[in-house]
């Protein structure tokens, strides 16, 4: 009876040391990063900044609404820019912009469905069929649902009047951060928006 | 890896020839001992690219039976678990990619021992060398962000190592040791290895 006591002890005590697996939705947040290998961001000085968030869903297409942290968004990819030594164009006067900023939201809800057997069509369909062809799936065990913000920044070739529907323009410069969309969301937006242009020094307009 | 064989190989050969020249005393009796101890672990080489934190999670359990006073054989069971959170910032060509990284690498390791005590001891404080071969099954698991690496292999492993026991009664007693155990590479992984010290007791089962 003591054996067993002091080994659930020592058990226990094995388990508190163990690090925490569950993640906070501050640490979920990352920045990520990259830069067209041809863009010359010293020849860059004017840009023009959508007045909006494009909101797309996960078919690409766009989606009318206004997010609550838009204008934070905006206001502070805007601060970061002028910073840097951009100018930002206004009406009017956007035909002499350089670059054309633009903020797109690409946030999701992620649904992962859990079975605590292994669901019949789970080894009976390959890679390449639909799971709900044939067989009829039981409902899942459990559901998780978590809600993922996925802001993307793009500088991009600033597209003259008479850009066509089918030209290419390059993108000079991407940035995304992604995290679980949860508490702090307005801190945090501004810190990973801070970190994209911290992590990218090359970002100067030229003097 | 045939480097490490060829050295157990000579040192197999040296402890041999020094036990052949041994006079075994005829009233040592054959001895099983039993330890347990709690390891730490700096690691060291390739891995301090995923983490470079001391580990104070760990611990061994030995099992060995002397042949005679100079030497015992047995078998060894460690846990090693290397744990770091920090933030990160990965650096590609033209890509930057930053956020929150948590390292878990928990390893296994089941070996042979063979130790080699010294015949000269001060208040019956014994040194030893040793030597242990087997495996390990090491598993690295990491997340960054919302994303997820998780890696398990199993590994050829050794263990070099030096330590002293000091007896505290005719058969309790307590271990410190210094080991250096190797993971050899097994398929995309890289070679695991740390500096072990551990501090223990041991109990000394007359047969």
């Amino acid at each position: 009876m003591i054996k067993s006591i002091i080994g659930v002890f020592v058990l226990i005590l094995l388990g508190g040391c163990y690090p925490d697996l569950s993640i906070s939705p501050v640490e979920s947040d990352s920045v990520y990063t990259n830069r067209h290998p041809d863009a010359h961001f010293t020849e860059y000085k004017y840009y023009r900044l959508a007045d909006s968030v494009l909101r797309l869903n996960e078919y690409g297409e766009f989606i009318l609404g206004e997010g609550q942290y838009d204008q934070l968004i905006i206001d502070q990819v805007e601060e970061n820019l002028n910073s840097r030594g951009f100018i930002k164009l206004v009406e009017g006067d956007i035909m002499k912009a350089d670059i054309d900023v633009y903020i797109s939201d690409l946030s999701a809800i992620s649904v992962m469905q859990f079975w605590n057997y292994v669901p019949y069509w789970y080894y009976t369909l390959g890679d390449d069929s639909n799971a709900d062809a044939y067989y009829p799936i039981a409902p899942p065990t459990s559901v998780m649902q978590i809600p993922i913000s996925s802001i993307m920044v793009d500088m991009v070739q600033h597209a003259p009047s008479t850009t066509k529907e089918d030209d290419t323009l390059s993108i000079y410069w991407r940035g995304l951060c992604s995290g679980i969309y949860d508490i702090e969301m307005d801190s945090r937006m501004v810190r990973n928006i801070n970190q994209m242009f911290f992590q990218s020094p090359y970002i100067k307009s030229y003097e | 890896m045939k480097r490490y064989i060829l050295i157990h190989i000579i040192i197999l050969a040296i402890i041999s020839n020094i036990l052949a020249q041994e006079d075994v005393s005829a009233t040592f009796k054959k001895m099983i001992t039993v330890d347990a101890s709690w390891s730490t672990a700096v690691p060291i080489g390739d891995m301090i690219a995923d983490v470079r934190t001391t580990s104070g999670r760990g611990f061994q359990f030995g099992v060995a039976q002397y042949l005679n006073e100079r030497f015992s054989y047995g078998g060894n069971f460690a846990w090693q678990m290397f744990y770091e959170n920090d933030f990160e910032v990965f650096i590609n060509e033209y890509s930057v990619f930053s956020g929150y990284q948590r390292v878990y690498v928990n390893a296994f390791m089941l070996t042979g021992t063979s130790k080699y005590y010294f015949p000269t001891s001060v208040n019956k404080i014994k040194a030893y060398i040793s030597l242990e071969i087997g495996a390990s099954a090491i598993e690295n698991y990491q997340i960054m962000g919302m994303y997820e690496f998780k890696e398990f292999e199993w590994h050829f492993a050794i263990s070099p190592g030096l330590g002293v026991e000091i007896p505290a009664t005719k058969t309790i007693g307590f271990q410190l040791y210094m080991k250096f155990p190797y993971s050899f590479k097994a398929n995309s992984t890289y070679h695991y290895s740390w500096i072990n010290t551990g501090v223990g007791m041991y109990v000394k089962i007359p047969n």
